[in-house]
């Protein structure tokens, strides 16, 4: 088919330069490294999520202990957080630890992930 | 002036790049949808048997507070406990509980999750234990955790100390 000399004229094939190559590769990049750690930190908090709930579950069950004593005795409670703290899924895990301590009248046992506390419970003496 | 139309063809090297670009962009669209949705199913999963664990916990601690005697016999490999003529059954991925008149109530549950009863005397506490094995899949392999749900035979006496605050801290007064 033959092209008429004018059109033939205006026409040009663009390519793409090495700089538009580098900056689509770049602006992909961006994205899915932003993806990436957005899957890694919802992966993050499930995990700790379903540690928060077991940390709860371990208070209830030594709550559960705690009302059948007659008296609050701090070395019964601390015996009973240890035991149940001992017996559950979350022991062995590294970042998991487990305070118990005295301040002003009260009794705080906690349960913390990282130093960060995640769950706890204050009982008046 | 004439200008000649031209057709560009690519060199092999560009070809072996741009495929190779196209893999690798490819392969990772992939492995984040693969990532993405096992994560998600892993989410549901877990809100899932979060919830049926807070179901199982009340149901669990009324069934051994309503329950007259003290007596209770754990049988058939430890899927079964009964008090009288009430008995709490793990049964076809269901547990039934058996209350006053034979009122029956059942709660089916996730494929995930089984049900074993156990008893302990520790520090002159009576301890009746609802242990829910509870399966989770990763990537390539399956984990079992084993979740405790304790209920104390006489606790029940003393349930008004118990005062429940905030989702995280749980306060014991007066």
């Amino acid at each position: 088919m033959r092209i008429p000399p004018t059109s033939q004229k205006n026409l040009k094939i663009s390519y793409f330069t090495i700089l538009e190559i580098a900056v689509a590769l770049m602006i992909l990049a961006i994205l899915a490294t932003s993806f990436f750690a957005a899957v890694h930190n919802m992966n993050k908090i499930t995990k700790r999520t379903i540690i928060e709930s077991r940390a709860i579950l371990i208070l209830d069950n030594t709550l559960e202990r705690l009302m059948q004593l007659p008296d609050r005795d701090p070395k019964k409670i601390k015996l009973i957080f240890n035991d149940e703290f001992s017996k559950s899924s979350i022991v062995n895990k590294k970042s998991i630890t487990k305070i118990c301590g005295i301040r002003k009248n009260t009794l705080n046992i906690s349960i913390q992930k990282n130093s960060k506390t995640i769950a706890e419970v204050n009982i008046n003496l | 002036m004439k200008k000649k139309l031209t057709i560009h063809h690519m060199t092999l090297l560009e070809t072996i790049c741009a495929c190779a670009l196209l893999v690798l962009l490819m392969t990772s669209i992939i492995f984040f949808f693969l990532k993405t949705t096992k994560l998600n199913k892993n989410i549901t999963q877990s809100a899932f048997a979060n919830q049926q664990i807070l179901l199982l916990k009340q149901n669990w601690r009324n069934f051994i507070h309503n329950t007259p005697s003290a007596n209770f016999a754990i049988k058939d490999n430890n899927t079964k406990i009964t008090s009288g003529s009430y008995s709490a059954t793990f049964k076809d991925r269901s547990i039934i509980f058996i209350t006053k008149n034979n009122k029956t109530s059942s709660l089916k549950l996730s494929k995930r999750i089984r049900i074993t009863f156990s008893e302990e005397h520790v520090e002159n506490q009576h301890l009746l234990i609802m242990n829910i094995h509870l399966q989770s899949s990763s990537f390539s392999k399956t984990n079992e955790e084993t979740i405790r749900i304790v209920t104390c035979l006489e606790a029940i006496k003393n349930s008004n100390k118990y005062i429940q605050t905030q989702s995280n801290t749980l306060f014991f007064s007066e």
